[in-house]
């Protein structure tokens, strides 16, 4: 058996300066607080002997999956690369591996060497080969048996039981067949079957709706040809030729009944022509009417009614705009006069305004002249202005008074005369704004005498006849517009026999025209249906059961698959049984559980194995066991299968990482009685952070044992592993 | 005897084998992200394939 000798490590993970740690003695204990190294150093005997196996999801171990600032480094981050030289000794004598890794050099960085017992060195490819020759351990079978990580017992005492089976599968190392479903199942190939599947159902609806559409149209165009006389027999190309063939005919027919010429028309060379054939049947026939004497003259005595029409209501409106115009005039001079009596009305005005101006200017003379004797009699010296010069009575301020008086009494008059004067300046306005009313509205006539004048000289001009003013033209344009309708009607009974011809064949055209839209479904319909025969549509069948093929093929390997990793599971179980059962028995020491039986089943939610962990009267254990008896089970399942390996197992050593978490003391003193028996046939290296464990170890070891105690580490330095004598 | 050695024993298929050794081969290289790649790249050609078939006899309706 394969046993660890010395391991050599530099500048990986948590080790910058080289450190070297001996395993010559049955049992090796490394002990120490959180982060000093210990479990970096198991880890690197594992990279040593595994390289990139131990890193990311297949490895089995979650702290080493991720990617970017999440990567498990090999790399100290103060060196500039990691070598670990692992030196081990076997039957066949000693031998070192070597491996090394350089910072972010990539696969270039990374390298091996193997120095055999011979003393030949083996580097790259051969090297690894070499080891795995030497070792003939899987890296899975590795951390099954060998490596018993902290991580999987952790995960085994929180996790829930269908996270445990995870766990008793990565103990079993079956991870290989666990990633492969995750990879499968990952995979998009049952989700794309059903889009196919969707995608091909929705066509088929879209097929079967579109037969249905056309179908629908072809019943409808069907009643339709009925209708027109067409019977189901007559439904066909043949038919349709022969009325185009007949149609030719009529349209030469009828251009000769109008005395014209048709060009050639043939008939279509298949029923794919007919609309082209048509669309000139149709154009030939109006330019057949249009050229046809009786329908020019029709339509020029139209025009010429239509021009009478529109002159007869000219004349008629300009008529009705002069009346009006003369009423309104004629309103007007009964209501203010003709222009000559407003004139004199005015005069009149004009002159009593004037009159008015010499009386005003006569009272103010006069008021002067009464100013100029009241200021004689002021300045005449002496005059006792208290004394009245007529009646001799005392008057106080006398010729004041008397000046008011007058002031009062002429201002009366002049106020009086002015009013008058205003109201007859307003009557004046007034006369003037009726003369120019007047005067406007005289124009307005005249204008519109004009206008209506004009009117009458187009109707002349247009009837070739002169209009004298006794004449009335609207009487005169009606007699004219009547002769034209009887001669219209006279020119529509002659062309409503050539109407009939030109409908008899434009019902000829429709019938052609129904006969193609039926042709035309029908061929759709044909075409539609034979979808199911052309090439795409095999090979979309056959592309279907590729599909479906690939869906059994995924399926039928991963039951495989999973019918391996149950088996697998069942026999390691059945193997290692007696020994699990021993190892749990011992450690619990609890006279309750006699017996651990382990049951592995399909998990049918996850495809996974999923375990069952039952005591002597089949009763599950994992709801009432504690967190220090699932602990228990985890490290009796790892010590159970290692044991079994036993003598057959090409290592002989075991690594164990911090395994008492949630032991008792009781627990861990039976803990070291196991790993005291174990140390017979393996060589044992436990890391521990736990002192009381520690010291179970350091009393309860029988054989000869190395400690080493890991402290002081530091982020440039790396830790202090100290050998204790 | 290996994972790969065992489910290979239990085939019994030409066909099955050379999908399990084509999904060995991948989780050999990359991983269970591999194998989902592997597989999702047969796929997407065969609906590739399948839609361009599709988008033809759509034309013909």
């Amino acid at each position: 058996m394969l046993k660890v000798k010395r391991v050599e490590i530099e500048g990986f993970r948590g080790f910058t300066q080289k450190t070297s740690i001996e395993f010559e003695n049955p049992i090796t204990l490394l002990h120490g607080g959180n982060h000093q190294g210990k479990s970096s150093a198991l880890n690197a005997i594992e990279w040593c002997l595994y390289g990139d196996e131990c890193i990311g999801q297949e490895s089995g171990i979650r702290e080493r999956v991720g990617t970017g600032e999440f990567t498990w480094r090999v790399v100290n981050d103060n060196s500039e690369k990691a070598e670990v030289k692992l030196e081990l000794e076997g039957e066949e004598g000693g031998f070192t591996i070597t491996r090394a890794e350089v910072k972010e050099k990539g696969k270039k960085g990374k390298s091996i060497k193997v120095i055999l017992p011979d003393g030949t060195e083996k580097e790259g490819d051969e090297a690894d080969q070499e080891a795995v020759k030497l070792l003939r351990v899987s890296f899975k079978d590795f951390t099954a048996t060998i490596y018993q990580h902290q991580e999987t017992i952790h995960d085994f005492v929180i996790q829930t039981s269908s996270k445990q089976s995870d766990v008793m599968d990565r103990l079993l190392g079956l991870s290989d067949y666990r990633n492969i479903l995750d990879g499968i199942k990952k995979s998009d190939v049952s989700k794309v079957q059903k889009e196919l599947a969707k995608e091909f159902d929705e066509f088929q609806a879209r097929v079967l709706q579109a037969i249905k559409i056309m179908q629908n149209y072809l019943d409808d165009k069907r009643g339709k040809a009925k209708e027109k006389g067409l019977s189901e027999e007559e439904l066909n190309e043949n038919k349709l030729l022969e009325l185009a063939e007949s149609t030719i005919k009529d349209i030469g027919n009828f251009a000769r009944l109008l005395g014209l010429t048709t060009k050639a028309i043939f008939p279509p060379s298949n029923w794919k022509n007919t609309e082209s054939f048509i669309n000139e049947i149709k154009k030939e026939c109006d330019r057949l009417w249009a050229e046809s004497p009786d329908v020019k003259e029709h339509s020029e005595k139209q025009k010429k009614r239509s021009e009478m029409d529109s002159r007869k209501s000219q004349y008629e409106t300009q008529y009705k705009r002069l009346k009006s115009k003369e009423k309104e005039l004629q309103d007007f001079e009964r209501e203010k006069g003709k222009r000559e009596e407003i004139n004199n009305k005015k005069r009149k005005a004009v002159e009593e305004i004037e009159a008015i101006e010499k009386e005003i200017k006569r009272i103010s003379s006069k008021a002067k002249l009464i100013e100029e004797g009241i200021s004689i009699l002021e300045s005449a010296v002496p005059f006792d202005a208290e004394i009245c010069p007529l009646c001799g009575g005392k008057v106080s301020n006398l010729l004041e008074r008397l000046r008011k008086d007058w002031k009062e009494k002429i201002e009366a008059q002049v106020q009086e005369l002015k009013k008058q004067r205003k109201e007859l300046d307003e009557k004046k306005t007034d006369f003037e704004n009726s003369e120019k009313k007047l005067v406007r509205l005289e124009e307005d006539t005249q204008t519109e005498k004009g206008e209506l004048r004009k009117a009458i000289n187009n109707i002349s001009e247009f009837l070739h006849k002169v209009l004298n003013d006794k004449d009335d033209p609207a009487v005169i344009l009606s007699i004219e517009i009547e002769k034209i309708n009887s001669g219209l009607k006279e020119i529509e009974d002659a062309i409503k026999s050539k109407r009939s011809r030109i409908e008899d064949i434009s019902k000829e055209t429709d019938k052609m025209s129904l006969l193609y839209d039926i042709l035309l479904l029908k061929n759709k319909l044909e075409e539609i249906n034979q979808i199911g025969s052309t090439d795409e549509y095999q090979k979309q069948e056959k592309i279907k059961t590729d599909v479906s093929n690939l869906i059994r093929y995924v399926e039928e390997l991963s039951k495989i698959i999973k019918s391996c990793m149950l088996k697998e599971a069942e026999e390691k179980i059945a193997l290692a049984r007696s020994a699990i059962d021993y190892y749990f028995r011992k450690i619990t020491d609890n006279p309750a559980f006699q017996k651990l039986n382990i049951k592995v089943e399909e998990d049918k939610k996850t495809g996974g194995n999923f375990y069952i962990f039952e005591d002597q009267d089949g009763k599950k254990l994992v709801p009432i066991l504690s967190q220090g008896d699932l602990n228990s089970i985890a490290l009796s399942i790892f010590l159970g299968l290692g044991k079994t390996a036993g003598d057959s197992h090409p290592l002989g050593f075991i690594l164990m990482d911090d395994p008492s978490q949630s032991l008792d003391a009781q627990q861990k003193t039976h803990l070291v009685e196991i790993l005291n028996e174990l140390s017979d046939i393996k060589n044992i290296t436990v890391s521990t952070m736990d002192t009381e464990l520690q010291q179970f170890l350091k009393d309860g070891i029988t054989k000869v044992k190395t400690i080493y105690k890991f402290s002081d580490w530091a982020p440039d330095s790396g830790p202090k592993a100290s050998k204790e004598i | 005897m290996t994972y790969k050695e065992k489910v290979q024993d239990e085939i019994k298929e030409e066909k099955l084998r050379n999908l399990w050794q084509e999904i060995c081969k991948s989780y050999e290289q990359g991983g269970v992200e591999q194998i989902k790649s592997t597989l999702n790249s047969r796929i997407a050609k065969i609906k590739n394939d399948y839609e361009q078939l599709l988008e033809n006899l759509k034309k013909m309706l």
